[in-house]
């Protein structure tokens, strides 16, 4: 069990952690000359789009208070905050931002949240082995094949094998459609919608799953090695176990509590581990629309998003760093 | 006089030795000349190339590759064997300079944060923990979209911002450790200075996890770097790898099957981070001389 002290301390890193990201997304859009409300307004009425003129830049002023002092400004800021109010898109305006991240949400956490889990089981696996086969004077050749194909894996990032499988498996052998979460002619409900919704998942679920099967893999061999020394190991064998009861019964399970903390901190990320995978694919989730928000100059619903993600990521890591060192008492005494 | 020789001589005799690891040491050198060859070649290629990376419609667009044009050209006209040179380029000296400044300046804090202790450590502490839990990407999107037109060194900073966290942190821990063993309270005792004792004693036993460290920010560098350019963020009016990879997606280049436009990119940007990774691996066997027969 932990301290009141470390308790205290997490907690007060986490409120310390929020206000510095609130301030950063609080001041950044505001560092650029002029109102980006007018700004926007002036690059709208450009392309044809008359939301409203004068009237409209002081009501939206007025929403998000921009007339008044900095400092009331960001108490403001605060206060909606709080009350869950993000503001209102400019590009889609009149829609709240909240009500749109909320629908971008399930996408984003339903791919990821599948992606990670995979690739951590089938990673964890084939590291086990891989680090199993260690323990021989001579190492197998499939090991080392492995080896160097993780190795390449991981050092790949998600987008350029999402760029990858696009090629191959829209293009040159076209078994999954490109882009969006979802065939939008089907009616939601019926079996038809849910295949399409893997379909249109698949690519950029394998792309995650691939680069990560490879960080995974990496990992559990190396824990793998470290517990190949170990005495109760040893024993084990001079009892006469069989070589996979061994593997299984005491190899594999004191290797794996240390990766239960990354497989955490890999759920945690899982808000925002996806967001050029999700642009790429062009998959509706979270990514997705910060991109478009970006490429719009969409000033709340950029900060909305960022807001979320900062939160999701940071609130996750205080869950895991309060839930640890129940798991672990070694952790968290000092 | 005679110290200031010997103290040379010892200077250039460490050099030497390190060399001689380097090229002991296949998976160092090998990873440094893959970097070092791609961008010599680069370098080299684009003083001399024919063809502007930028104008458009110099030469006619959308042309298969041929011998004129080895990898073809792009929509808007321009030859994209010449884009990838100069990108090559651009991409690489964002990623070092990134990672020198974030290199530089995690290991200044954590050293005389570690070494000096007090308030001052605790302040850079609690930053680094802010930083590490920050999600770095949607905050560097924000950033880069807020900045709107980067310059080259604006990118290297920004992206250096958020990459130093990490390094910072285990840094520091080291220097917590290595602060209470013996040769260096041996070198408190002798008169040496706090200053002296990092840059002599302390730095020097821990150059290659040092190294390790500085092949990891430069290769997170870059890779947030092609990514932040892949969704239109970053330099512009300049070509880097990120870039060519933007246009390609915005001309729908990965559907159509134009490989001779995306793969190259791609390829350049997996072998330099399998090379960084590679001379990490390397450096991680001199620190750990253990793992050498394990892998």
């Amino acid at each position: 069990m932990y301290t009141v002290k470390y308790f205290v301390r997490r907690i007060a890193m986490y409120v310390l952690t929020l206000f510095v990201a609130l301030a950063i997304n609080f001041i950044l859009p505001r560092l650029i000359p002029g109102n980006p409300i007018e700004a926007k307004m002036v690059q709208l009425f450009r392309q044809g789009v008359n939301l409203g003129g004068k009237e409209f830049v002081e009501k939206y002023s007025q929403l998000f208070n921009l007339d008044q002092p900095m400092h009331m400004q960001f108490l403001l800021y605060i206060n909606n905050l709080l009350h869950g109010n993000l503001g209102l898109s400019i590009t889609y305006f009149p829609s709240k931002v909240e009500e749109m991240i909320m629908t971008a949400i399930p996408w984003t956490i339903g791919l990821l949240a599948v992606a990670v889990i995979i690739s951590y089981s089938v990673g964890l696996i084939l590291g086990a082995l891989m680090g199993w086969t260690q323990r021989k004077e001579k190492p197998s050749k499939w090991a080392n094949v492995f080896f160097s194909l993780f190795m390449f894996l991981s050092q790949t990032p998600y987008y350029i094998l999402g760029i990858m499988l696009v090629y191959l498996l829209t293009y040159l052998l076209p078994l999954f459609p490109y882009g969006g979460g979802v065939d939008l002619a089907l009616i939601p409900g019926n079996i038809e919608y849910i295949i399409s919704i893997l379909k249109h998942a698949t690519l950029p679920a394998l792309s995650i799953v691939l680069v990560q099967l490879g960080g995974w893999a990496l990992e559990a061999r190396g824990l793998m090695v470290s517990v190949l020394g170990e005495d109760y190991l040893f024993l084990a064998k001079a009892k006469g176990l069989r070589e996979r009861n061994i593997f299984r019964r005491y190899a594999l399970k004191n290797m794996i509590l240390p990766s239960i903390t990354d497989l955490a901190i890999a759920l945690g990320t899982i808000t925002s581990g996806s967001i050029i995978t999700e642009i790429v694919f062009s998959y509706p989730g979270i990514g997705s629309l910060m991109y478009n928000a970006v490429r719009e100059l969409d000033y709340p619903l950029i900060q909305g998003v960022t807001l979320v993600v900062i939160f999701g990521v940071t609130t996750a890591a205080l869950l895991i760093d309060l839930l640890y060192p129940l798991l672990d008492p070694r952790v968290g005494e000092k | 006089m005679l110290k200031s020789l010997s103290s040379t001589r010892d200077l250039l005799s460490s050099i030497l030795r390190g060399l001689k690891v380097i090229r002991q040491e296949r998976k160092i050198f090998v990873g440094l000349c893959i970097i070092a060859g791609i961008y010599l070649v680069s370098q080299l290629v684009s003083l001399i190339s024919p063809y502007h990376p930028m104008t458009m419609g110099n030469v006619a667009p959308n042309l298969p590759p041929s011998w004129k044009h080895p990898l073809g050209t792009d929509p808007m006209g321009r030859d994209i064997l010449t884009q990838l040179f100069f990108g090559t380029v651009l991409s690489m000296q964002i990623g070092f300079m990134a990672g020198v400044i974030a290199f530089a300046s995690s290991l200044t804090l954590a050293m005389i944060g570690g070494y000096y202790g007090g308030y001052g450590d605790s302040i850079i502490n609690v930053f680094t923990e802010v930083f590490l839990t920050i999600p770095s990407l949607a905050v560097l999107i924000l950033v880069a979209a807020v900045v709107g037109k980067v310059e080259v060194p604006i990118m290297s900073v920004i992206l250096a911002i958020f990459s130093w966290a990490w390094a910072c942190k285990v840094f520091r821990s080291q220097m917590l450790s290595l602060k209470e063993r013996g040769f260096v309270k041996l070198a408190k005792l002798s008169g040496e200075s706090g200053i002296g004792i990092i840059a002599k004693e302390i730095i020097p036993s821990m150059l290659p996890f040092l190294g390790i460290w500085f092949a990891f920010i430069v290769s997170s560098a870059m890779m947030a770097e092609a990514g932040l350019e892949l969704i239109g963020l970053g330099p512009q009016h300049r070509v880097s790898l990120g870039i060519i990879l933007n246009w390609c997606m915005h001309f729908n280049a990965f559907t159509r099957g134009l490989v001779n436009w995306w793969l190259p990119p791609c390829i350049i940007l997996i072998t330099l981070f399998v090379s960084l990774f590679i001379i990490s691996m390397g450096l991680d066997e001199i620190g750990n001389p253990r793992l050498k027969g394990r892998r």
